[in-house]
């Protein structure tokens, strides 16, 4: 049923219950009068009785809405001359205005005639007579119905809170052939709709991720050979820059395939297993210290004779260090330096270059976990990836980034922490 | 090529990286022999076990981590996988089937040279724990110093100093493990401690010595052995 026609059904039967309120409640109030007038009569008269032999002509009884006189039975003639009529006569004012009580006394048979009215009866009772049964009837039907939108609406609620998550909506109560069961209906598609876009998305993703590991896969063994060819080239000015810019091919390359595996949710601990940063320190240093030498740049290293085990994506940690030193080594202008050190339980990588410094805006963003400014990125030739996935890997292992110097002009020191 | 060069298997099929490589390796004094897929691979062994094997993943015939696995236990060469590959599971697959070490593509010449030298050319057992250079010969074991006959006196501290960096001749020691290693647990031991033990130890050698022991930009301290 819809919810127009249940509001409707709610209207009628509210009316039909206010109906019988007027029926229910007059019927109520003359019955609950008489029969309380009866007892109240019956009562004043018994009390006031025994007076009615020392004067029957003028005896008379008055209650709140009422007055009794006696009569004679015989002759029907009142003994009161205050009495409206003869006895006889009063059977033409029954049964709407009068009631009466009939009894034999000391002064023959006892009338008591009274004026029916609200005004005499207790109010409260009457009210509850009145209003309260059909008003019941009303709130009853009222809450049933209420009750079971309330209880339908609230199974709706509860299912929207999963909305978008597998298996996480479910209508339940909710569902029905009316506005609400078609709201429900409504969002069950939308739920549907969206867990398909997000397969969509997610195959969409896994296959960029594919298209761009195959990309960097296929690119490697030609930038190999042109690195080979390369050095077996007579040194000279043009050969070491044609190197060093093969070397920032390298890392872009490599930086693609690395931002693909982290946009598509990778989780580094969770695939993550020990190893030592120290030899990662070692291999960075051989490599960057030639790329260096290519440069004309002085790179140099240490690291702890003790290995450093430290547990996560040793692909990914060896690219984000490689980018800070890639970074440095861009804009050292004649030394880059860094350390690895073992503090405590944990490890500090720290940076250093002779640099013009980081730019203000990175080194704030940086500084206050911000996003990076777009095209900030010192380093040519990594599309800005650099600093972003050095961040992103760091944040992913827990570990800090931190910038201990380097404003514009006073070279550049970031730390890894651990 | 040299007599005596050591031999090195290369194991690559891609037609322009596996010669060159041969090439370069040649020019680095190395009797680098190309094998351009599996079973070529196996077969070259099989006529005579190179020093060292450079070996690709992705290979027709059997890949590298197949030749490893045959390799296992029979073979005690150093073998160095080349890959394009640079995956956790390309890389543990290669160490857990023998493999010594792992140079993704593209790499440099002189990185992959380095790695092999590392593995081919271990120095030989140091029997004396001297280190000499100038005119200045440390005793590790004495723990004294002498500039030609006269003995130097250097503190324990200066002496901790010098000797850490001597034990690691033409590394760089950062300053944090020089604090570690050289400064006393119940002293100041900052940093920059370590600048001012230096800088005494320079004055005490005097030169020619003092030039070896040299400042590394961003990292600490350096001893050159081999001349500065």
């Amino acid at each position: 049923m819809s919810l127009r026609r249940q509001v409707v059904g709610l209207v009628l039967a509210s009316a039909v219950a206010m109906g019988l309120n007027v029926a229910l409640g007059t019927v109520g109030v003359v019955v609950y009068t008489r029969w309380h007038d009866a007892v109240a009569m019956e009562a004043r008269v018994a009390e006031a009785w025994p007076a009615c032999a020392d004067d029957p002509a003028g005896w008379s009884v008055q209650g709140h809405g009422f007055e009794a006189f006696a009569y004679d039975p015989a002759t029907g003639a009142a003994a009161n001359p205050r009495a409206p009529g003869r006895l006889d006569d009063l059977a033409a004012f029954r049964p709407m205005s009068w009631v009466e009580q009939r009894g034999e006394g000391p002064c023959g048979e006892v009338v008591v005639r009274g004026v029916l009215g609200l005004s005499r009866t207790p109010f409260p009772l009457g009210l509850i007579l009145a209003v309260g049964v059909p008003g019941l009837v009303a709130v009853g039907a009222g809450a049933w119905i209420g009750r079971r939108f309330v209880a339908r609406m609230e199974a709706l609620v509860d299912g929207t809170q999963g909305l978008g998550e597998p298996d996480g909506f479910a209508p339940g109560p909710a569902a029905g052939d009316d506005e609400l069961g078609q709201l429900a209906a409504a969002l069950e598609r939308a739920h549907a709709r969206i867990l398909a876009d997000a397969d969509a998305l997610r195959a969409r993703q896994q296959a960029t991720e594919r298209h761009l590991w195959a990309v960097a896969h296929d690119l490697r063994t030609p930038l190999a050979h042109l690195q080979v060819q390369l050095e077996g080239l007579p040194a000279s000015d043009g050969v070491a820059v044609a190197r060093s810019e093969l070397g920032y091919l390298v890392a872009l390359v490599d930086n693609l395939h690395q931002q693909a595996r982290l946009d598509g949710g990778l989780a580094p601990l969770e695939q993550g297993h020990a190893f030592d940063l120290g030899q990662t320190a070692r291999r960075l240093e051989l490599r960057f210290r030639m790329l260096g030498a290519l440069q004309g740049v002085d790179l140099s290293g240490a690291w702890p004779d003790a290995p450093l085990e430290v547990v996560g994506d040793e692909d990914l940690v060896e690219r984000a260090l490689g980018n800070l030193l890639h970074n440095a080594l861009r804009h050292g202008a004649t030394q880059v330096g860094f350390t690895l050190d073992a503090v405590g339980d944990g490890f500090r990588f720290v940076v250093r270059d002779d640099g013009p410094g980081l730019p203000e805006a990175v080194a704030q963003a940086l500084h206050e976990g911000t996003e990076l400014p777009r095209g900030a990125a010192r380093t040519r030739g990594q599309g800005g990836l650099g600093l972003p996935i050095v961040r992103e890997v760091v944040a992913r292992h827990g570990w800090r980034l931190v910038v201990e110097a380097g404003g514009e002009g006073e070279g550049a020191v970031l730390a890894v922490e651990g | 090529m040299s007599e005596g060069a050591r031999r090195v298997l290369v194991v690559e099929d891609d037609p322009a990286l596996g010669p060159s490589l041969a090439a370069s390796l040649q020019r680095h004094g190395y009797d680098a022999v190309l094998a351009a897929d599996g079973p070529r691979a196996l077969d070259e062994v099989a006529r005579e076990v190179p020093d060292a094997i450079v070996l690709d993943l992705m290979l027709p015939g059997l890949d590298g981590h197949a030749l490893l696995e045959r390799w296992a236990g029979r073979l005690s060469v150093p073998i160095v996988v080349l890959s394009a590959r640079s995956d956790l599971d390309a890389r543990l697959g290669s160490f857990a089937r023998g493999a010594v070490d792992f140079v993704p593509k593209p790499f440099f010449v002189e990185e992959l040279v380095a790695r092999l030298r590392l593995r081919l050319d271990d120095p030989a057992p140091r029997t004396s724990r001297q280190v000499a250079w100038a005119d200045v010969v440390l005793d590790l074991d004495a723990r004294v110093v002498c500039r030609g006959a006269t003995e130097l006196e250097l503190t324990a501290v200066e002496f901790n100093v010098l000797a850490a960096l001597a034990e690691r001749p033409g590394r760089p020691v950062s300053r944090a493990t020089l604090v570690e290693v050289a400064l006393p647990l119940d002293g100041d031991r900052l940093p920059r401690t370590v600048d001012s033990h230096v800088s005494r130890v320079r004055r005490k050698l005097g030169d020619p010595a003092a030039a070896a022991l040299q400042t590394v930009f961003g990292v600490g301290y350096r001893l050159r052995v081999d001349g500065p």
